[in-house]
């Protein structure tokens, strides 16, 4: 290594560099920051891209190794060593945690990235037909998939980014930026967010999200013609927002809350099973199933009989896989399966 | 120096070594090749993770009991599944058609966590030691430095060491931590080929 007295610049020392990084994530780990530390590791960080590339790549590989947790599920009863009591409660969920914790302080710094470069601008529609997904990534990085029949209108000005979600659901995984909050305006509600996860519906009047990371501040929308200045209009928003937090479930009629749960992961990772083409139910009613089902689809189902409505149905379907569907109700619950035409059946029960 | 680089967990090391015989043993159990795979993976992780909790004289002969263990398990898993559908009937409100997916996630998660595996058996054992108790068990730093008496700072030391080592590991094999990450969050779509081919589909 080329020594600074010299008067020759050294080429960025990759080993030492990483070495670094990975003692930053230890320490990161082990305790709470003080200031002055967090000042030390933006000095350290704005040194080069390559020192704030390694930090990232070690808090990445950090939370990745989350999933040896895994292994637990491996252990057979019989062979379990004694525990050590208070194991399981000493266990800290925070996936994704260093990661995050790293972007925080990039982004509290602004070192190297922001300083250089303008905010990306965007102005753009984008649009799903039915039984179609698509996943976008937007300018700032932030990525957004797009469920079937959607519709979603990004513009990105140097002070906001904003989603307008006329149809459809989407779901958003935001890159945090603080000077430019992240707004999602759907039916009669605003969804703001700094840097987080979530997911939003629009049916007929209903607007539903779900926090899957993170947090959200949900307000109503005032309509623009009564809105003074967007300013103004803000600060009212703010003031009867409501704020969810990740594993809340809310929706919305009319702008108006109409129910707020608390989901568990499972539930949650349920909930966002669209994500990867799959619909999972878990005793919905057969009615609300179909309703679920033809989004996907241009298959009309009919239910002959009334009494099927409320039949509880369970398990996964491959979306878009009506024939899969159909099956398996005939096969189950022994229901007949009348093909009226090619886009169209009628369901009643087997006599 | 290069001694102590190739100094592996002995439970990989004898993985390593007897893969091809434990699938050949494993053929008196299970027919496809893909299902003999999944069953050494299995069989080499419930080792890893046994190595881990207590010493393990003979890792050869501990690997080929985990995986006959294994194949045994998963028969009887099939067994069952057979009967499945008869106990669902009673039940209405299950319809059963999950086997595939499940299938395919646990699966993908499988391999994932045996790369991690395999590269924490890449450290040196006292750092083993450190990221097991951290990441397994869950324990916190400070919990770890008073069990195994060490200070803190001793204990971020091995961790640091522990994630160069990590780091190399899956640059060597071409890994990406992002990809590991997203799955161990449930978001992970990168894997997805459907969504991937919508994409492609869709962006003209």
């Amino acid at each position: 290594m080329m020594n600074d007295k010299d008067g020759i610049i050294p080429f960025p020392d990759m080993g030492q560099i990483r070495d670094e990084a990975a003692a930053w994530v230890a320490q990161m780990d082990a305790r709470e920051m003080t200031n002055a530390q967090r000042a030390e590791l933006h000095a350290w960080m704005a040194q080069s891209p390559a020192h704030a590339t390694a930090l990232r790549q070690f808090a990445d590989l950090w939370d990745c190794l989350d999933l040896l947790e895994e292994l637990n599920s491996l252990e057979e009863p019989a062979q379990t060593p004694a525990r050590a009591p208070g194991a399981s409660w000493t266990r800290r969920r925070a996936v994704g945690a260093m990661a995050a914790c790293v972007a925080g302080i990039v982004g509290a710094g602004a070192v190297y990235v922001a300083a250089r470069r303008a905010p990306p601008l965007q102005d753009a529609v984008y649009e799903t037909a039915k039984g179609v997904q698509r996943t976008v990534t937007l300018a700032d990085g932030s990525t957004m998939i797009l469920n079937t029949d959607s519709r979603a209108h990004v513009r990105y000005t140097k002070d906001g980014r904003e989603v307008v979600l006329s149809r459809g659901e989407a779901h958003f995984d935001v890159e945090k930026d603080k000077s430019r909050a992240f707004t999602v305006a759907a039916g009669e509600n605003v969804v703001r967010a700094v840097g987080t996860a979530f997911s939003v519906k629009v049916l007929d009047s209903t607007v539903e999200v779900v926090v899957a990371e993170g947090r959200v501040k949900m307000a109503p929308r005032l309509a623009e013609d009564h809105a003074a200045g967007a300013l103004e209009a803000e600060e009212d928003a703010a003031s009867v927002s409501i704020e969810m937090a990740a594993g809340d479930n809310a929706r919305f009629n009319r702008g108006r809350l109409e129910r707020l749960d608390s989901l568990s992961h499972a539930e949650i990772d349920r909930k966002l099973l669209w994500r990867k083409g799959m619909l999972s139910f878990e005793g919905e009613p057969l009615a609300e199933v179909i309703l679920e089902v033809e989004r996907y689809t241009d298959f009309v189902i009919e239910l002959d009989d009334p009494g099927l409505k409320t039949v509880p149905i369970g398990g996964r379907f491959k979306v878009g896989d009506v024939d899969g569907l159909l099956n398996a109700l005939a096969q189950m619950l022994h229901i007949e399966v009348e093909y009226v035409d090619e886009k169209h059946v009628r369901l009643s029960r087997s006599a | 120096m290069k001694a102590e680089k190739n100094k592996i967990s002995p439970i990989l090391q004898a993985f390593l070594e007897n893969k091809d015989a434990i699938e050949r043993y494993l053929r008196k159990y299970l027919n496809s090749a893909e299902d003999i795979e999944d069953c050494a993976q299995e069989a080499f992780l419930r080792s890893f993770l046994a190595e881990s909790r207590e010493k393990i004289d003979s890792p050869k002969a501990y690997l080929f009991m985990a995986a006959k263990n294994v194949a045994l398990n998963e028969l009887a898993k099939r067994a069952n599944s057979s009967t499945r559908h008869i106990e669902d009937m009673e039940n209405p409100t299950v319809i059963v058609d999950e086997k595939h997916v499940a299938a395919d996630e646990t699966l993908d998660s499988r391999r994932k966590l045996a790369v991690l595996a395999e590269a924490i058996c890449h450290m040196p054992p006292k750092c083993r030691q450190v990221f097991i108790m951290r990441k397994v068990d869950g324990f916190r730093v400070r919990e770890i430095a008073i069990k195994l008496n060490i200070s803190v700072s001793a204990v971020e030391k091995h961790i640091a060491t522990g994630l160069v080592k990590c780091h190399d590991y899956f640059s060597a094999h071409g890994y990406d931590p992002s990809e590991f990450r997203k799955m161990a969050s449930g978001g992970g779509l990168a894997s997805y080929g459907r969504t991937k081919a919508l994409e492609a589909d869709d962006e003209r």
